[in-house]
């Protein structure tokens, strides 16, 4: 499929490329008995694959990034609870590595990154260093449907870059909490402002509707 | 199974002073003989009775008593005399002989030879495990359930910090005292909420798997307004009480589970007395709460034979050990095991930081192992076992569960080592749990199912990611599942 798009090697070759995978919730729920990557969580086996590729191609490092659900755990750690094996990751290619972008991580500081145009809700983000050290950024999508976005690909998933500690139900008031608890529902209903450290949103007085505010589309 | 009735419980309940007419009949009422004929058919057969509390009423209850017992014993009934705190054992014994009891209940144990049973009977603080008795009834066990804010007048569950629910539990607390009291028969006397209602028959039955899938039991006691309908026959009180025997006759009909040993690679050691009683026994409840199986340890039985298995040790008390206790922690960890200990722990033997994986603690490579000291000192036993579990990491998990937020699960072998048993308690109080999966890091040749109605069914391993699951079919607030390797 890569080469039918032109290939990979072009792309990733002696680059650093980060992966955004889809992990949502807890890792000790799932809908009735089916394991998370058979229902809303990205495939593990689409997931090695990737990696696989992606190391054959010759990319140099390959980050597997997630902000799991209130957690500063490893992802590693993360994964394991679902029953993943890391160590498949690991072997499918070289120079692969991990990170828990939920938190500032391995970092000494967030990295700020601007929205052209000034943007719709936001002027900038501050996130985990993981999305400014690399060259390619992949956003691994599953898909499945949204309750608000009506379907959830790409661009829902890169909803889960934003840290918790920040952006979170539990972020801190004036800077950053060390580590994130709850969801993301400043984005979806504005009930309150991001830690003040970060900007706040460019309309704070604007719908706080769902739909609104997560445009439901599709293109 | 608690027997309230007769003047000295209405003199009790008097001094609580909230005794109404219908109350007063019922518990008159309930000492009658022919109220045994609720235990017809049932498992349950022996009887707690208020026997002795030093007040006038002592004499004419025992009187109340006497058709009671006499009636009992005609049908296999054995009765225990409850004898309150304070009062004289000595004459509430010869009392009690006379009257063909078969025990006496009592916090107190007096000096001197009596040639009659006397069961401790005393709060955690007040326990002595070195009486002859092979029973200790412990009275001050919590009514197990989620934690709910209905009293702060909000209906809704507590949660922990990462959003699982809050659960009370006498579990860990049972697991501890089999350690302690070097496996006597435990048993939890403790009433229900006053709540309660009578058409519901979850809450007795999660009291009583609560004490069950830890290896002790639970002292049945149902409410007033439960054996005010059972008096009458009314037909949902009656539907309540079948459930609470048919689950008694369940435990009772799978007894030897009770003698398979706890599994774990990690265990929990502390002396589990004052200062260190509230962090230890924190811990051991809320690992119970991460489904992260482990064993009790006590200083004084720290040999290499007892660590053999172990892969981690939490030191949990607040003092540094010195002498034997400290060498044999060193061996260990030299072994290749992990040790976590408090801030107090002071390193030595050459060990030098590693890379620290966490901020809160310091990790030193010792031999083939690691000592991982936290940094502050210790004050939420929630944050402990959460850093634990973190530390030892989930590729040492013995077990994992989905779908079972509201539950907690014991994990046991039985001492020939042939059979594993998981027991799930899901404190919920929902009718029916489903979709639960369970992953053992154990190879077993077959599994089997059962729930509290004493239903059983074959498990086929399901393969879902090369790992074996079992699919657990829907259960109420217990099920058990049963491996044979």
């Amino acid at each position: 499929m890569f080469d039918q798009l032109g290939g990979l090697g072009n792309l990733v070759k002696g680059k650093t490329v980060a992966i955004k995978l889809n992990l949502t919730g807890g890792p000790s729920q799932r809908m009735d008995y089916v394991p998370l990557g058979n229902s809303y969580w990205v495939h593990p086996s689409v997931v090695g694959a990737t990696v696989h590729l992606l190391g054959r191609a010759g990319a140099r490092h390959i980050r597997l990034l997630e902000s799991p659900w209130s957690t500063a755990e490893s992802l590693e750690e993360f994964m394991l609870q679902a029953n993943w094996e890391p160590g498949d990751f690991l072997s499918a290619a070289s120079g692969v590595e991990f990170e828990n972008t939920n938190y500032l991580g391995r970092a000494k500081r967030y990295s700020r990154f601007w929205v052209p145009g000034g943007g719709h809700m936001f002027k900038a983000f501050d996130l985990n260093h993981s999305y400014e050290d690399c060259d390619v950024f992949v956003s691994l999508a599953k898909l499945k449907e949204h309750v608000t976005a009506g379907v959830t690909l790409s661009m829902k998933n890169c909803f889960g870059i934003t840290p918790c500690t920040i952006y979170g139900e539990g972020a801190g008031e004036d800077e950053p909490s060390l580590a994130p608890r709850g969801g993301r529902r400043m984005f979806h209903d504005g009930f309150r402002q991001p830690s003040k450290s970060s900007f706040p949103e460019n309309h704070p007085r604007s719908s706080s509707d769902g739909g609104y505010r997560v445009p439901r589309r599709t293109e | 199974m608690k027997w309230p009735g007769g003047p000295l419980e209405i003199a009790r309940l008097e001094k609580q002073g909230h005794v109404t007419p219908e109350t007063k009949d019922l518990l008159q009422s309930w000492l009658d003989p022919s109220s045994l004929d609720l235990l017809q058919g049932t498992v349950v057969n022996c009887l707690v009775v208020n026997w002795a509390a030093g007040i006038p009423q002592d004499r004419e209850q025992q009187s109340h008593l006497t058709s009671l017992v006499q009636r009992g014993r005609e049908v296999g009934v054995e009765f225990i005399g409850w004898v309150e705190a304070g009062e004289d054992v000595s004459s509430a014994v010869a009392s009690a002989r006379a009257a063909g009891l078969s025990a006496i209940a009592s916090e107190k144990i007096p000096e001197g030879q009596f040639n009659f049973p006397i069961v401790p009977a005393t709060t955690r603080s007040k326990a002595s495990w070195s009486h002859t008795s092979s029973l200790h009834i412990l009275t001050d066990g919590v009514w197990p359930q989620i934690r709910s804010n209905i009293e702060a007048g909000k209906d809704v569950a507590v949660a922990g910090p990462t959003g699982i629910p809050w659960v009370n539990s006498n579990g860990w607390y049972m697991r501890l005292s089999r350690t302690l009291s070097i496996d006597k028969t435990i048993c939890l006397a403790f009433d229900p909420p006053g709540e309660l209602h009578p058409d519901k028959a979850e809450p007795y039955l999660i009291a009583m798997a609560d004490a069950e899938a830890y290896g002790a039991h639970w002292v049945i006691s149902l409410s007033e307004r439960l054996r005010g309908g059972m008096a009458k026959r009314d037909p949902k009180a009656m539907e309540t009480w079948r459930q609470i025997t048919n689950a008694a006759a369940f435990f009772r009909g799978h007894a030897d589970w009770n003698r398979y040993q706890p599994q774990g690679i990690l265990a929990v050691l502390s002396d589990f007395s004052r200062p260190n009683e509230f962090m230890s026994g924190e811990i051991l409840n809320l690992l119970c709460r991460r489904h992260l199986p482990f064993r009790v340890i006590t200083k004084d039985r720290v040999t290499a034979s007892y660590l053999d298995g172990l892969k981690a040790i939490i030191y949990a008390d607040a003092d540094s050990p010195k002498g034997d206790l400290r060498e044999e922690l060193l061996a260990f960890v030299k072994k290749g095991g992990l040790l976590i200990a408090p801030s107090s722990w002071k390193v030595s033997e050459g060990t030098r930081p590693s890379e620290s994986a966490s901020e809160a603690y310091d990790h030193y490579k010792l031999g083939e192992g690691r000592i991982v000291v936290a940094k502050d000192e210790w004050q939420d036993p929630y944050q402990v076992a959460t850093e634990v579990h973190l530390i030892m990491g989930h590729s040492l998990d013995l077990l994992r569960l989905w779908n079972a937020g509201g539950t907690n699960s014991t994990y046991t072998v039985s001492p020939d080592g042939k059979s594993m048993l998981v027991q799930i308690v899901n404190y919920s109080g929902r009718p029916e749990t489903d979709s639960v999966s369970l992953w053992l890091n154990a190879s077993y040749r077959s599994a089997r199912f059962w729930n509290l109605e004493g239903d059983s069914i074959a498990l086929n391993k399901v393969t879902e990611l090369g790992k074996a699951e079992l699919h657990l079919p829907a259960f109420g607030v217990y099920a058990a599942v049963e491996l044979e390797t």
